[in-house]
């Protein structure tokens, strides 16, 4: 059901975001005057080098950090200037949440995978109120075994930590979930898996995507509109498929070119490309 | 041709702390001077396990049988003291996370010098002055100027760098290179495989390139061993991967990659059924195993002995 509705209020609007760090002495302008908006009902990339700021941003966008100025919106709410009630946090939890690369250092290894779901639903009870079935079927729909379920997250692999933690954000049925580069870790078959699962949970539940990623190929598979940020300016934003095909400026170009192609194999290409040597 | 290394039926088993793992299953392969030969596979396939047994790094419990030719040399056989000197002088290595292999209290210098001192044993000064040679052999600006920063101040990207300038000091033979781009974004990762590629044509080094990304190694080796459960179903010329490829799980991995070109509808995924018709399908080996010119016949004998189970 991602039918694109034009009029409908934006998902996500971000209006000039500036964040600035200053840590002993030294000023970082992690995110620089970006605006963009992230229509309702289409999944956004965001695309750019380590340190462009895409995580700043993320961090912003799930009221985790504030901006330095600006503002951002999330359906229409203000994220970052609210009181901090018990059910203002758990309604907040419904908007936006968040998966990272490795989920990691984010889930207890002294708690096995099923209680941590159940911990979450607790929170955010699911329709029916059966939080002990919903648990083994959030499992299932993100291909965790029961035993599986049993275990500690330490006892597992990185892809299968990584469907823990997208089961972890499904369980509060979020209207968006920001992935930063919560597929980037994954092996190929598995990126596949969990890439296929994140377009049928779309499909099924109406969430939308916000994708941090530097794999342009993950981007265009799963997003319909990017935006290309480089030292937390934003460079270029567009359709994804447009956006790839021909991109409009030069850095965007670059990062495409850089991605591994046959081309490299042509003598002095990728010497050219990298200028090394 | 003469092989750099040659690996012949190599078994590793692994005791996970509950059971032995057979980490690899019977691995042959080949690394000629000048050559970037690519392991493929998901995590778990056993390509660490085959550059770290080649490197001997594997943990003392380790068992197996088969055997790895360094140089002609019995590298299974070797004794302590060959054994340092192998790793110290002939191998260079370099890993995912070049913040692990670092010490963060001392220089970069310091590092980078550290086999030119000890096993060069150089004077420091003139050890930091060929540093400053290997940082500008891999494009790093402004040599001088990094050697007497902390590995902190240096961007991952950077870090690799000085990491596989510290790996080409020895003047090694082989290199092993184990997701050594996996960590960096695709600017950063051309880099390093630029810089690899340079020392592996203009040095002569043999270097094992392992990655899960087969777009990378595609593009950048000239022969890829495709890794299934701690076996090679796979040996071809990268510039063969697609369109030559024949075994079905290389097809798989190929097949589930997303393309930069279009959105899929859905990703071919792997079910359990293919993973057992995979083990059963016999190995692929297109020439070049164990010569230069290798025949589909000799490809098919290759593959029985490759694929032989115990
Ligand atoms: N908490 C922080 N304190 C200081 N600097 C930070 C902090 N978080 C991020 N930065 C800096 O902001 C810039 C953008 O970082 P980040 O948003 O993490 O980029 P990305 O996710 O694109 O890699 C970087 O230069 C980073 O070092
Ligand atoms: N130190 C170890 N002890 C026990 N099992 C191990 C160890 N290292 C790796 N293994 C097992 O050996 C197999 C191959 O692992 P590895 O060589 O690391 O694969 P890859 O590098 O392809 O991801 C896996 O089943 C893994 O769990
Ligand atoms: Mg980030
Ligand atoms: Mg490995």
């Amino acid at each position: 059901m991602s039918a694109e509705q034009p009029d409908a209020a934006p998902a996500v609007v971000v209006d000039d975001v500036t964040r600035v760090f200053s840590k002993r002495g030294r000023r970082t302008v992690a995110v620089d005057g970006v605006s963009f908006i992230m229509r309702a009902g289409r999944d956004l990339g965001i695309v750019g080098e380590s340190g462009s700021g895409k995580s700043t941003l993320a961090r912003i966008i799930m009221g985790l950090d504030q901006p330095t100025s600006g503002r951002v919106l999330v359906h229409g709410e203000d994220l970052t200037s609210k009181s901090r009630s018990r059910a203002e946090r758990l309604r907040r939890a419904k908007l936006v949440q968040m998966v990272y690369q490795d989920p990691y250092g984010s889930l207890d290894p002294r708690q096995t995978v099923r209680s941590c779901l159940v911990e979450v639903l607790r929170l955010h009870p699911p329709r029916g109120g059966n939080v002990a079935a919903r648990a083994s079927e959030l499992g299932d729909l993100v291909g965790l075994t029961p035993a599986q379920l049993d275990r500690s997250p330490v006892g597992l692999s990185g892809g299968q930590r990584q469907r823990v933690a997208i089961a972890r954000a499904l369980a509060v049925e979020p209207r968006l979930i920001i992935l930063d580069e919560a597929v980037a870790a994954l092996d190929i078959s598995i990126q596949a898996q969990i890439l296929n699962l994140l377009a049928e949970l779309r499909d099924e539940l109406g969430t939308a995507y916000l994708l941090i990623s530097h794999d342009l190929a993950v981007v265009r598979q799963l997003t319909d509109d990017v935006v290309v940020l480089h030292h937390g300016r934003l460079v270029e934003q567009g359709e994804t498929g447009a956006v790839l095909d021909d991109p409009a400026e030069d850095y965007t170009r670059r990062l495409r070119d850089s991605i591994p192609s046959r081309h490299w194999r042509e003598p002095g290409m990728l010497e050219e490309l990298t200028r090394v040597g | 041709m003469t092989e750099l290394l040659e690996v012949e039926d190599l078994v590793v088993e692994l005791f996970d702390g509950a059971e032995w793992v057979r980490a690899l299953d019977g691995v042959s392969f080949t690394v000629a001077p000048g050559e970037i030969v690519g392991f493929i596979g998901e995590s778990g396939s056993g390509k660490s396990t085959a550059v770290n047994a080649v490197a001997r790094l594997l943990p003392a419990s380790a068992r197996g049988s088969g055997s790895i030719r360094f140089d002609g040399r019995d590298v299974l056989a070797f004794r302590q003291r060959e054994l340092a000197r192998f790793r110290s002088e002939e191998l260079g290595m370099v890993f995912q996370d070049p913040r692990a292999s670092v010490n963060p209290v001392t220089t970069v210098g310091e590092y980078v010098t550290e086999g030119l001192r000890k096993t060069k044993r150089m004077p420091r000064a003139a050890a930091y002055a060929r540093a400053e040679q290997l940082l500008g052999e891999v494009g790093i600006a402004e040599p001088a100027q990094r050697l007497a920063e902390y590995p902190h101040q240096l961007s991952g990207g950077m870090l690799q760098r000085a990491v596989i300038a510290a790996a080409l000091s020895t003047d090694p033979r082989l290199m092993l290179a184990d997701e050594a781009t996996t960590a960096l974004d695709v600017t950063r990762q051309a880099e390093i495989a630029a810089i690899l590629r340079a020392a592996t044509r203009e040095r002569g080094l043999g270097t094992i390139f392992i990655t899960h990304d087969l777009e990378l190694a595609g593009a950048l080796c000239d022969r890829i061993c495709v890794m299934y459960r701690g076996r090679i179903v796979e040996q071809l010329p990268a510039e063969e991967l697609h369109g030559g490829a024949r075994h079905p799980y290389t097809l798989a991995l190929l097949r589930s990659r997303p393309s930069i070109e279009e959105r899929m509808p859905r990703l071919p995924t792997i079910t359990a059924a293919d993973r057992e018709a995979f083990l059963t399908a016999p190995a692929v080996a297109a020439g070049g195993v164990g010569g230069a010119s290798a025949s589909e016949a000799s490809t098919s004998e290759a593959s029985a002995s490759e694929g032989g189970a115990r």
